[in-house]
């Protein structure tokens, strides 16, 4: 048996300890802290059980539950766009046209740029007198012009969208690489049959790229559930709290120095995205099993 | 043959050692004193300042700055893990307590400058009878500044001192086409500038408020004051006072825009019409003067503790270099270079030298009945940026001022829990 | 026969002009950081996309001496090249292995290193490891946290990869006389190009793009990189619109052209990932 010879677990050492050393062990102290009343304005820490906890359940010291809410609902609908235009433009992509390269960078150009950097330029292209407005002027649609981040009505949907803007790409590019694992033979069959090109998309395409449309759905589901630099550049949470989510919400328990609280959000927003991620990933991935 | 490979592998692993440790900064000679502050605290002269010290103590000055969002988080947490700066920059008057000053702060009641103080700067640098702060900052509070020409244009002949004249003084304004206030609805800071100065009132009015929610046993839930002040910002909105989508309008803006001429009046710091002056020459100082807010006909005037001041940690291992340097800015020749180049700033912390005291300064304090300390740098737990983020739910969701003040204990309340 | 021509002719056409406009989603608003980095102070206050009177080419020197941008530049080169080759060796190596071995301990494992995607970073925490190991404000903690904080992802880009290697080539290099390292590093690991430069290419940009980290891990001024340097020019300079959007243009640049370099691995290199 050489398996454990040449498959040893030298090899895991290294990733092993950098990432215990330096990653779970920091994450596993936050999650002892959560329990705790630790709060840098306060000499001395004691364990209060799940007192912040329960806290966060009666959105007692903080808008805890509202920003739960958004989150899901950020997720929810950035999900479900960024996947289908990711599909669609891998669609588009794929193949046919000689410029696809081209086409290609540009889309995922977005994804390079630091949310940082994404959230200063939307600012400004969303004013109320800014470029987007300008454009819908343009065509007469004046009457869409909206104030988009500062307005209850467009605020979180405006953030959603930026999101799904510089993602959109990136859910195409792994898209892509599942089409391209797709043998051309299945699509030839398929045309001399007289199977029309909607079929072949049912037929074919879909259930060869359901591991690559497991990934991303997962992935994206992760991404929805953590977010917090998109919505901090470009809101802050504002108007009136109208897009905090529970990171934003992380953010502020920290500057206000409540370790304690910080910690516990932290903890509830990894607990759902855990049992979300493995639940989804087991139901999408238990249907491939069963055809 | 494994020899080999062993060899081979620590090697690489060496020289990627070598790299990474060769890497790290080494300074050779003098002390290096560590500043932490906010990007918009240190500006050119501090960094002039501090260069001219470097080459005349031999010290190295290094610079942790850090963008002003997130400079109170990494502060915080650097102080926590024991590796804050040696000199740390905090606002001074209350903000001193939340970062536990006996454990962090280095008293320098026996430094020399002490004795220099202006009696304001002493009392917003000094807590529990210890003083914790070289403060070179300055006094001020935010009025609301006017446009003079503008309120003659109007027709506006008095400054408006409650708030059925100065509603008034919109309508006018209004009616010959310009916007009655710039008010950065976007920055939730600034919304809460308003009732940071509002509350002076309540405490001029009750002695010991301020004190009573320090010590949790006062809330602001139930000030009709306040409460009516909030609900009479939603109406100068709803009138048209704010001009159009105010939530969008930014305070990076507010120079420019009040040097356009289309608003009238805008909260701000005494000043401001420098900076507004550097964008449009043709406006001087002269053009504006400034009152007190006049929600809920108040009259007062809130003022801060002095600003902005710099700690020194207890744990510093460069003490003496610390006050050395500290010494070297407190030169009357440094300050005066300071207060020069810092046109944003009013009176100079210490007598040895003016300062600037801008004309809206003075003005504004005439029209007072009364200063005291504004909610930012008098009450413990108050953070601008929550109170004004809980004051865009006035204009987008409809809350009122009395769910403000509930919102703002309810934040505020976890902070004393033991 | 010259009618079906035609009619592709058109499909093609329809299908160019499609994409065509979609770009333009993504094209404007880049268009609007260059076209403003290259105005004047006052035409930039406006925020339009019209176009300057004069191209202010000035405004990158300016910015670059500003914003002390060539030696920001140099930090983040350092940072996230290194981290890079951590991450992608340890991730490759260790993937390598739970991939090819699938015991339940590896099955385990992996699970461990796929929570990484999940869990929290805590900077506080993770400051108190560096500064117990010495490693606070130094670039080797913030490069190896850096290197860290890229594993979860890699182990699971790589994971699928390994699958689609046949197990024969190990046994026949084993045959052969390999060691455990040279087949791994002479035999398996090139195969994984496209793997390999996908992750390089992707956790560059986590790094370099990551302002967050180097605020807490790194104190002095002097070692942060070209993200943190515009978030720290924007706080001192925020209305000079032109500069922002210069320095932003600035620190783009550079992952673009990695990008560009790499992008024909990208796809299939993202293949592993997508095979489950």
């Amino acid at each position: 048996m050489y398996k454990k010879k040449y498959y040893g677990s030298k090899f895991v050492i290294p990733a092993f300890i950098l990432y215990t050393v330096l990653y779970i062990i920091p994450t596993l102290a936050g999650m002892i802290i959560s329990f705790t009343n630790w709060n840098i304005t306060k000499d001395g820490i004691s364990f209060i059980g799940l007192e912040n906890y329960i806290n966060i359940f009666q959105s007692k010291g903080g808008p805890y539950l509202s920003s739960i809410v958004h989150t899901f609902e950020f997720t929810i609908v950035t999900v479900i766009f960024k996947t289908l235009l990711g599909l669609g433009l891998a669609l588009l992509l794929n193949k046919g046209l000689k410029s696809r390269y081209v086409f290609r960078t540009i889309f995922f150009l977005p994804y390079a740029l630091a949310p940082l950097i994404i959230g200063i330029t939307f600012v400004s292209v969303l004013k109320p007198a800014g470029p987007f407005n300008a454009i819908l002027t343009l065509f007469g649609l004046d009457s869409l012009a909206h104030s988009w981040l500062t307005e209850a009505s467009t605020a979180l949907g405006s953030t959603m969208a930026v999101e799904i803007w510089r993602m959109a790409g990136w859910n195409m590019m792994i898209l892509l690489a599942g089409l391209q694992m797709i043998p051309e033979e299945y699509y030839e069959a398929a045309s001399i049959d007289g199977a029309s090109k909607w079929m072949q998309f049912w037929k074919i395409t879909l259930p060869f790229l359901r591991p690559s449309l497991t990934t991303v759905i997962v992935l994206n589901t992760i991404h929805g559930l953590r977010v917090f630099d998109i919505i901090y550049a470009l809101t802050g949470g504002g108007p009136g709290g109208l897009t905090e989510v529970i990171n934003t919400q992380v953010f502020k328990e920290f500057g206000l120095g409540r370790y304690g609280m910080a910690n516990a959000l932290n903890v509830v927003i990894f607990v759902i995205t855990v049992a979300i991620a493995l639940g989804m990933q087991r139901a999408l991935r238990g249907k491939e099993r069963n055809e | 043959m494994k020899n080999k490979k062993a060899l081979k592998a620590a090697a690489i692993a060496s020289a990627m050692a070598a790299v990474l440790l060769g890497s790290t900064a080494v300074y050779a000679e003098g002390e290096t004193i560590t500043i932490a502050a906010s990007a918009g605290w240190v500006k050119d002269i501090d960094k002039e300042l501090a260069a001219k010290y470097e080459e005349e103590s031999g010290n190295t000055i290094e610079w942790q700055v850090s963008p002003d969002d997130q400079y109170e988080n990494v502060l915080g947490s650097k102080l926590a893990v024991g590796e804050g700066a040696d000199i740390f920059y905090i606002r001074s008057g209350v903000t001193i307590q939340k970062y536990q000053p006996d454990k962090y702060m280095m008293d320098l009641s026996d430094q020399e400058w002490v004795s220099h103080y202006n009696d304001w700067a002493m009392e917003g640098v000094t807590y529990n009878d210890k003083v914790l702060q070289f403060q070179t900052w300055s006094v001020d509070g935010w009025g609301i500044l006017y446009n003079k020409d503008i309120f003659e244009e109007a027709g506006i002949t008095e400054v408006p001192t409650d708030f059925a004249s100065y509603k008034d003084a919109c309508e006018k304004i209004l009616a010959i086409g310009k916007t009655p206030i710039y008010e950065a609805g976007a920055a939730q800071w600034h919304l809460g500038t308003w009732l940071s100065g509002l509350t002076t009132q309540t405490e001029a009015d009750n002695p010991g408020f301020y004190a009573g929610l320090n010590d949790n046993s006062q809330t602001l839930a139930g000030q009709e004051g306040l409460a009516t002040a909030l609900d009479q910002m939603v109406e100068l909105n709803d009138a048209g006072y704010f001009g159009d989508d105010f939530m969008a309008n930014t305070w990076e803006d507010a120079p420019s825009k009040m040097a356009t001429g289309d608003y009238a009046m805008c909260v701000t710091y005494t000043t401001f019409p420098a900076e507004v002056e550097a964008i449009n020459p043709e406006m001087t100082t002269d053009t504006f003067g400034m009152f007190p807010i006049p929600l809920n006909d108040n009259t007062t005037f809130g003022v801060s503790a002095g600003g902005i001041g710099r700690c020194v940690n207890k744990d510093t291992k460069v003490a003496d270099a610390v006050y050395d340097y500290l010494n070297f800015l407190a030169r009357p020749e440094n300050l005066t270079a300071y207060y020069e180049a810092r046109l944003d700033l009013g009176p100079c912390s210490f007598n040895d030298i003016p300062g600037n005291v801008p004309a809206s300064y003075e003005e504004v304090m005439e029209r007072a009945s009364s200063s005291g300390l504004t909610a930012e740098d008098g009450i413990l737990y108050w953070d601008n940026t929550q109170v004004g983020n809980l004051m865009q739910g006035m204009f987008v969701s409809g809350t009122s001022g009395a769910d403000v003040l509930q919102g703002i204990d309810d934040l505020r309340q976890p902070s004393f829990a033991e | 026969m010259n009618n079906v021509k035609t009619i592709k002719k058109i499909k093609r056409a329809v299908h160019f002009l499609f994409v065509a406009v979609l770009s333009f989603l993504i094209l404007l608003p880049i268009y609007f950081i260059i076209i403003n980095s290259l105005k004047t102070v006052e035409e930039s206050r406006t925020l339009s996309f019209a176009l300057p009177e004069v191209f202010q080419w000035g405004n990158y020197i300016e910015v670059i001496k500003a914003a002390s941008l060539v030696r920001a530049f140099g930090n983040s080169m350092l940072m996230a090249g290194v981290s890079v080759m951590i991450c992608v060796l340890t991730g490759a190596m260790a993937s390598y292995v739970l991939s090819r071995r699938q015991t339940k301990l590896h099955n385990a494992l992996y699970v461990y290193f796929f929570l990484g995607l999940i869990a929290p970073v805590n900077y506080v925490t993770t400051l108190f490891t560096l500064k117990f190991l010495h490693l606070q404000n130094t670039y080797t903690g913030i490069i190896l946290e850096f290197g860290t904080l890229g594993i979860p992802f890699l182990v699971f880009l790589y994971y699928g990869f390994y699958d689609s290697i046949p197990k024969e080539l190990d046994e026949a290099a084993v045959i052969d006389g390999c060691t455990p390292f040279q087949l791994f590093f002479r035999v398996i690991f090139p195969l994984l190009k496209p793997a390999t430069i996908t992750g390089l290419v992707l956790n560059f940009l986590g790094a370099w793009n990551d302002f967050v980290t180097p605020l807490y891990l790194l104190s002095d001024n002097k070692k942060l990189g070209m993200t943190n340097s515009i978030y720290n020019f924007f706080g001192e300079h925020f209305n000079d619109w032109n500069m922002i959007f210069a320095d932003i243009v600035l620190t783009v640049i550079p992952i673009v052209i990695l990008y560009l370099c790499g992008q024909k691995y990208i796809v299939s290199g993202t293949a592993g990932a997508v095979k489950g």
